[in-house]
């Protein structure tokens, strides 16, 4: 069953005017399509200014479209009734990219665990301690962390704090942005297995930013690549990793570092503003296969025919056919 | 090459190979701030024309070893003692005067993040022109001339526009570009870079790598490299030292160490690596211990899945093995196990 259903949504933000008045635009998402089915497991990709954090937004309902419509379980996000939208916060749980900034930093543990499950009414007053000491020991902490302030947690703990208060509403999906980021190795491998384990076991359903894509392979089936405020590639995450159709794509799993492979600056220059977008192609001034065509011609989302992966590019990389 | 052990007799060769044209010879460096040993008996060497990259997890000590050596952490702040040779003049106790004339003209800095790093106040072309007219004692107008050059050659474009332009004008990787041409302004004979693209995505991070290597190798420098991607270290660094708790306990040739690690923790972390087919990761049990409460023997023995009671009680020294130095009293035992895998 769909749970979000994203409708070539557009969002801009004018920043200023231009000599003759019209304003100046910054097209943060230019027309992306996504559909996430309940169980689903999405990681965004993409480098700084690709638009990701803004259509987590938008799914959140922090902001509303320019253009283009947003379903939440077939109804458009920005109809949901008082209550409709308290089930949907409910529903619906983020984490932020700085967990230490997302948390009041006057509140115990305890109580920043405990506070969901009071506004949602998921239980009484007097059950709320027993359930936030078994929601810190199923993110891997101790008790003895409930009367502590947010600054006297570890790095690592202050993410598994961030990790129990998604949970802490119940909810049916979580939305993460950047949460293993800057990272110790050692402490990200826990909480990525930690996340692993709770999505598998609880069905969640996830979308989740990430800069990293070894992560996105590691926590999520499908990956959807954007660049400059549109999605230029989705597919399942490994074959999409190991076997890229837009050179975006490929820039990006050739910048990876690798044991086996040697340092590979595969793309020049740094991502173009989003106020003043290529001609053609957004990609086209980076790309190192561009072509003439490429300058004049936008390639919309096509699905690639034989298997279930999309490509926006009017010279997509070749891959064996009947190779999955 | 990749995979091959080394014989003893190239464990001599590249001994020979190191004390030959050494830039840098640190030797039992230790360092206190109060009651936390943060370093303890460093021992490193490092080679003119080498990249060395620090590895390990928060607190292990290698941004702290970093600062040592450009004179950034001195009594009475914290207490230093060992030997920290830079071409035979001895920089242990040497005067903030003296380390002055050193930094940004023979040793280079890239710190983390360049946004706090580099001065909000001051345009691009004052700081880049700054160690250009001190060190180097160039006019105003031949300085200028020289920024132009360094920001072309790191890849800004348009550098003689951006000579006018503040520090927040400029995107992330343009800043941490900067930063890099201040620090090669006065083509330093080391270059010491703490984390130098953890803050920048992949793409760019290529890019600065790239960058940094190339002018590492033109002009012949030695680099220090901190580093928290073990992938990355792999690709970038000729050798590598693995520092845990404040002491070093793996230390060779970069893919050597990385790629077939001998110490418990090096093989601990490697584990911990995300790559596109990883099916399981096994996290490193535990987290580094207090600084100021250490044990007596191997500082990893309580995360350690190989430890023996001796382990708990005696030090293990840095030994050569397999053309690497590792200090682990389980060695012959992780060999036999690596063996039969």
């Amino acid at each position: 069953m769909s749970i979000f259903q994203l409708l070539d949504i557009e969002k801009y933000y004018v920043v200023g005017r231009t000599a003759t008045g019209e304003e100046k635009r910054l097209k943060a998402l230019d027309g992306v399509r996504l559909e996430i089915n309940e169980g689903d497991t999405v990681a965004l990709v993409g480098e700084s200014g690709s638009g990701k954090s803004t259509l987590v937004r938008l799914m959140l309902g922090l902001e509303q479209p320019s253009n283009g419509r947003l379903f939440f379980r077939q109804t458009e996000l920005r109809q949901l009734d008082r209550q409709a939208r308290q089930a949907f916060s409910r529903e619906v749980s983020f984490i932020y990219q700085n967990a230490r900034g997302s948390m009041n930093p006057r509140m115990r543990v305890g109580d920043i665990l405990g506070e969901p499950m009071l506004l949602h009414r998921l239980c009484k007053e007097s059950e709320v301690r027993p359930r936030v000491s078994a929601l810190l020991e199923k993110v891997g902490l101790s008790e003895g962390m409930l009367d502590r302030f947010p600054s006297e947690l570890s790095g690592g703990q202050v993410r598994r704090v961030a990790v129990a208060r998604a949970l802490a509403s119940e909810p049916r999906v979580i939305i993460a942005d950047e949460c293993v980021a800057g990272l110790d190795v050692s402490v990200q491998a826990q909480l990525l297995n930690l996340l692993r384990t709770l999505c598998t076991e609880m069905g969640l359903t996830l979308v989740f930013i990430t800069h990293d894509l070894g992560v996105a392979s590691y926590l999520c089936q499908r990956t959807s690549v954007m660049y400059l405020g549109c999605i230029v590639e989705q597919g399942p995450t490994v074959e999409l990793l190991t076997k890229p159709l837009h050179p975006y794509t490929r820039a990006l799993t050739d910048s990876f570092p690798s044991f086996d492979r040697p340092l590979n600056a595969a793309l020049k220059g740094e991502i173009p503003s989003p106020i003043h977008l290529p001609q053609g192609c957004r990609f086209s001034t980076r790309c190192p296969d561009v072509q003439e065509a490429c300058r004049h011609k936008d390639p919309p989302l096509t699905l690639h025919p034989g298997d279930n992966r999309a490509v926006a590019c009017l010279f997509p990389l070749r891959v064996e056919v009947g190779v999955t | 090459m990749i995979g091959a052990r080394s014989t003893p007799r190239e464990q001599v060769a590249i001994a020979q190979d190191l004390s030959s044209d050494e830039l840098l010879h640190i030797d039992s460096l230790t360092l206190r701030r109060g009651k936390a040993s943060v370093l303890d008996e460093v021992s490193l060497t490092l080679a003119k024309g080498r990249t060395l990259g620090l590895v390990g997890e928060s607190g292990a000590g290698k941004s702290t070893l970093a600062m040592a050596l450009i004179g950034l952490l001195m009594a009475p702040e914290v207490e230093l003692s060992g030997s920290m040779l830079y071409q035979g003049q001895e920089l242990v106790g040497l005067s903030d005067k003296r380390f002055a004339q050193l930094r940004g003209k023979k040793i280079g800095l890239i710190f983390q993040d360049a946004t706090t790093s580099l001065d909000p106040c001051f345009t691009i072309g004052q700081q880049i022109t700054e160690p250009l007219r001190r060190h180097l004692g160039l006019s105003r107008a031949e300085a200028l001339e020289r920024a132009v050059e360094l920001l072309d050659s790191v890849g800004i474009p348009d550098a003689r526009a951006r000579l006018s332009a503040y520090p927040h004008q400029l995107s992330g990787g343009m800043q941490q570009r900067v930063m890099i041409s201040i620090a090669l302004a006065c083509d330093p004979e080391l270059l010491i870079a703490d984390e130098p693209t953890s803050a920048l995505d992949v793409t760019v991070q290529a890019q600065i790598m790239e960058l940094i290597l190339r002018r590492v190798r033109a002009t012949g420098a030695s680099a220090v490299i901190v580093l928290h991607d073990l992938a990355l270290t792999a690709q970038v660094c000729d050798d590598v030292a693995v520092m845990y708790a404040g002491q070093i306990v793996e230390t060779g040739p970069a893919h050597l160490v990385l790629e077939q690690a001998l110490h418990p923790y090096t093989i601990g972390l490697r584990s911990c690596v995300v790559e596109f087919d990883s099916a399981e990761l096994v996290p490193l049990p535990g987290t580094v211990p207090s600084l100021s409460e250490l044990p007596k023997g191997c500082r990893f023995f309580s995360r350690c899945s190989y430890a023996l009671p001796k382990c708990q009680e005696q030090r293990p020294k840095l030994e050569w093995r397999e053309g690497r130095r590792v200090a682990c009293w389980q060695l012959d035992v992780i060999h036999l196990k690596d063996a039969s895998r």
